[in-house]
């Protein structure tokens, strides 16, 4: 049976960031992987991602930006998922990221962040481990 | 024994998402859904409620046809055009699940964004997993989840490439078949038998070069149906917005039809379901014995056909 449980992910872009190509490698490589993977496209808002992500009961939201902006981005994406009663979806974060922003990220309960570079088997890795 | 069984805590979380889709929460729905695809614990459950409270007040509207034809443009503006007028509108949008690697992407929604915070439109993306682009029983499931939830408009959107997607034409109210001037598809659609089930054909990329021509074309095949059975035929520019109101109106006509047309129909949607209900219980069953069967037949102490007499009496037995 093809039933078993797939892993769902939403990747999310928020805001004015331009650069997509992060975020759709990731879209084609989650597939490769066995995933059901969706993209939101450019410029969403936090509610709009958070509404999405519960509507589509994902596993784990990615949000991608290079704007260096992902705490502030991760933090109200979170307060939106609350409103909706969906803070069971984890959140994760990649793109520009400093050592300070991983830290508040991780304050906030976001893992599994990833800068710059970080190749893609640690990315997939740190999803498929949180259904371990 | 059954007592134990009941109070699992599956059982309550079951309880509770029937709860939290009674009282039109998003998430209960959406967990319905997933656990219902996944075959998990209390999809029974789950889809009697929604056989018991779902109602056929609602319209259920299939999209069909070729990859890139439009489907989720077309299915943007009309979500736009039902809101205005106040209907809440619930869409299921399959795309298919990548033989290689079982994955999928997932990519209807990001055309429909503009809804994304409307608690009025709620969007559930389905891989076709089984089924080969078609309409797979999770997705058939899905539509008697969201009569429950009670959407005013429901609509379908899946890939119309073969036999299997005919499947959606027995499961909603409308199906609306889409075609494109100038795609090689619009014969092969004719050969798998899509073009039989359109309650309505859409030529959408109307501002193409041929859409002249391929207007006549499905024309001069509609005619060939008796008069009171002919689809209509409404030209669309999805992304500018165009026909979508003549759209909406041929929906409702065929949604009008008299009372005997559907009791015709949500008798076959009925029987439908008990044979596939039937058959899944059935697979699981012969599931249990096969291994050994298997092993007979290679050992040529047995045919096929014998194997399968052996079966039968076997069935509900164990
Ligand atoms: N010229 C023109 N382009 C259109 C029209 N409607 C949709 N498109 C474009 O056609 C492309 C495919 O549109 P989609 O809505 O994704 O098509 P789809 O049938 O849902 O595609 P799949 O789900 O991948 O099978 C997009 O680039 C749309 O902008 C139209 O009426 N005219
Ligand atoms: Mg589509």
């Amino acid at each position: 049976m093809n039933n078993e449980r797939k892993i769902r992910v939403l990747i999310a872009k928020v805001g004015c960031d331009i650069h997509e190509r992060g975020a759709l490698t990731l879209l084609t490589s989650l597939r490769d992987e066995g995933m059901e993977v969706i993209y939101t496209g450019r410029y969403q808002t936090p509610a709009g991602v958070a509404h999405a992500a519960a509507s589509e009961d994902v596993d784990v939201i990615a949000l991608s930006d290079h704007t260096g902006s992902l705490p502030i981005i991760a933090e109200s994406v979170l307060a939106e998922l609350k409103k909706l009663g969906a803070e069971d979806i984890k959140v994760m974060a990649g793109g520009l990221l400093t050592l300070h922003d991983v830290k508040d990220l991780e304050k906030m309960g976001v893992t599994g962040n990833c800068g710059p570079g970080t190749p893609l088997e640690v990315i997939i890795n740190h999803i498929r481990g949180i259904f371990v | 024994m059954k007592e134990h069984l009941n109070r699992t805590p599956e059982t309550s979380r079951i309880d509770e998402i029937i709860g939290l889709i009674k009282s039109r929460n998003i998430r209960g729905l959406t967990k319905a859904i997933s656990i219902v695809e996944n075959d998990g614990e209390g999809k029974e459950d789950l889809l009697n409620d929604a056989f018991t409270r779902g109602s056929n007040a609602c319209i259920t509207i299939g999209f069909t046809g070729a990859p890139g034809t439009g489907k989720s443009t077309l299915i943007n503006a009309i979500i736009r055009q039902y809101r205005q007028i106040g209907k809440t509108v619930g869409v299921i949008a399959v795309d298919p699940t990548s033989t290689f690697s079982g994955g999928a992407v997932l990519g209807d929604r990001i055309r429909m964004q503009e809804h994304n915070t409307d608690p009025g439109v709620f969007i559930r993306s389905l891989a076709s997993r089984k089924a080969l682009g078609g309409l797979s029983e999770a997705t058939k499931f899905a539509l008697y989840l969201y009569k429950a939830f009670a959407f005013d408009v429901i609509i379908v959107e899946t890939l119309g490439v073969g036999q299997d997607e005919i499947d959606v034409a027995k499961y909603v109210d409308v199906t609306v078949v889409l075609l494109v001037p100038g795609y090689g598809d619009n014969i092969q659609m004719a050969k798998a038998g899509i073009m039989e089930i359109a309650d309505i054909f859409v030529i959408n990329k109307s501002d193409r070069p041929g859409a002249d021509l391929l207007t006549n074309q499905v024309l001069n095949t509609v005619h060939m149906k008796p008069e009171n059975e002919r689809p209509p035929i409404v030209n669309t520019i999805a992304d500018k917005d165009e026909g979508i109101k003549n759209l909406i109106e041929a929906i409702t006509l065929i949604r009008n039809r008299t009372a005997p047309h559907w009791e015709e129909k949500y008798r076959q949607r009925i029987s439908e379901e008990i044979r596939s209900s039937v058959f899944s219980h059935l697979n699981r069953e012969v599931n249990h014995h096969l291994d050994e069967m298997i092993e007979e037949v290679l050992r040529s102490s047995i045919t096929p056909i014998e194997a399968s007499k052996r079966i039968l009496p076997m069935i509900g037995t164990s």
